[in-house]
């Protein structure tokens, strides 16, 4: 009996794991959930989707990421978090019942970690200079207002086959987030691909884990974008803390 | 003669009785259970699969300081895409009321203007939304059966 148990412990090393299966299990939640206690992740709509699962996680008794801040709007763009004003009827930035610019924001918050996402509203163009100098701008408020807060740019999510619009097809969304890449190593600020995990052997976003066969994603997506989060995180804490 | 003395007293008092109840005086008006309003309008099964926002979720998203209110029942969306929002509220006095009502009008209008070019069937359910304050007790409503939730409301009063 005890030769066939060691027989199926060495046969469960011997098969293959997944590598996302190993990293997440590198990234504990309940290990590196606290790094996000003095994070603000701020985004659009897709932003709001992994909102709302944390939300309904907390419901269920779990703190995923912890006491980390959301600050999300649909239809939110680099445009307007470049934008030190912005007009009435414009989508600013909503926090305890007040609207804020994004510096108006990062003022009130004052937040050490920072995760955007952002420029799907704007569209992923074959040549982004307009939006690159959208997020130069907000970039540059950022640090301005908190000089040494660690900035993270998280590039754009991968969209369907279904995605039709030609202002988001899926080799210029690559090639937005290349040129997005380059420009936060120029400015100081990380640049964190939550792209590729989501992405099938296509390139493309499975519609297995869309909620809306185009650009949104299900549970399923978010959780995988939830474990970049961590996965992130825990790159970064084993950084701060080498010797742990 | 005492027999009519009699009738006069009794109608007096029947009259009395009548003014009272109709005014409200001499007992306090009884609020709407707010937390059975929104169960109501569950059991209509016209709203999607909801999240209630506990304190601290209500006051980062809304404003809101639930712990100053007799009542609160804040239900948002667990389908973000979705506008569909219920907020119930009784407020302890009128100026938290006047207050929170000036909240909840901008969380309308936020809705609004983020729907206006994203989504022009979210747009319209939002515009549809009803927002409401009936003294102490406000009301924010945002579904497309957002009249078959507000009657369950009012069956309630």
């Amino acid at each position: 009996m005890k030769r066939l148990i060691a027989l199926l412990i060495l046969l469960s090393a011997l098969l293959p794991h997944p590598a996302g299966a190993l990293q997440v299990a590198a990234a504990e939640p309940a290990l590196v959930d606290p790094w996000f206690d003095d994070a603000v992740i701020l985004g659009d709509s897709v932003t709001r989707q992994l909102h709302s699962l944390v939300l309904k996680e907390r419901k269920e008794g779990k703190r995923p990421l912890s006491e980390v801040t959301f600050i999300t709007a649909h239809n939110y763009m680099i445009y307007n978090a470049s934008r030190k004003n912005l007009g009435s009827n414009e989508v600013n930035l909503r926090y305890r019942g007040k609207d804020y610019t994004f510096e108006g924001l990062l003022k009130e918050l004052k937040p050490r970690k920072l995760f955007l996402m952002l420029g799907l509203n704007d569209g992923a163009r074959k040549n982004p200079e307009k939006q690159m100098r959208y997020f130069e701008q907000t970039m540059d408020i950022a640090f301005s207002v908190v000089p040494d807060m660690l900035l993270v740019i998280q590039s754009l999510s991968p969209v369907t086959e279904k995605q039709k619009a030609a202002s988001l097809q899926q080799p210029n969304i690559d090639a937005f987030n290349e040129t997005l890449k380059a420009l936060c190593e120029e400015k100081g600020a990380v640049f964190l691909d939550i792209a590729t995990p989501l992405k099938g052997p296509d390139g493309l976003l499975p519609l297995s884990l869309s909620s809306d066969t185009k650009v949104h994603l299900n549970e399923e997506g978010l959780l995988i974008w939830m474990n970049t989060l961590r996965q992130f995180a825990f790159e970064q804490m084993n950084k701060e803390n080498p010797e742990e | 003669m005492k027999n009519t003395l009699f009738k006069r007293l009794i109608l007096a008092l029947c009259l009395m009785t009548l003014a009272l109840a109709l005014t409200g005086c001499g007992q306090p008006q009884k609020a709407v259970d707010l937390a059975k309003a929104y169960q109501g309008m569950v059991d209509t099964g016209r709203l999607p699969a909801m999240i209630a926002l506990d304190a601290e979720e209500a006051l980062n998203l809304i404003g809101l300081e639930t712990d100053q209110m007799a009542q609160a029942v804040v239900m948002i969306s667990q389908d973000s895409l979705l506008a569909d929002e219920v907020i119930l509220l009784e407020a302890r006095d009128k100026a938290i009321a006047d207050n929170a009502f000036q909240l909840l009008e901008g969380r309308m209008k936020a809705k609004g203007d983020e729907a206006r070019a994203y989504s022009p069937e979210q747009y319209a359910i939002i515009n549809k939304g009803i927002l409401k304050q009936e003294g102490l007790v406000l009301l924010l409503l945002v579904s497309p059966e957002v009249d078959a939730l507000y009657a369950v409301y009012n069956g309630m009063k």
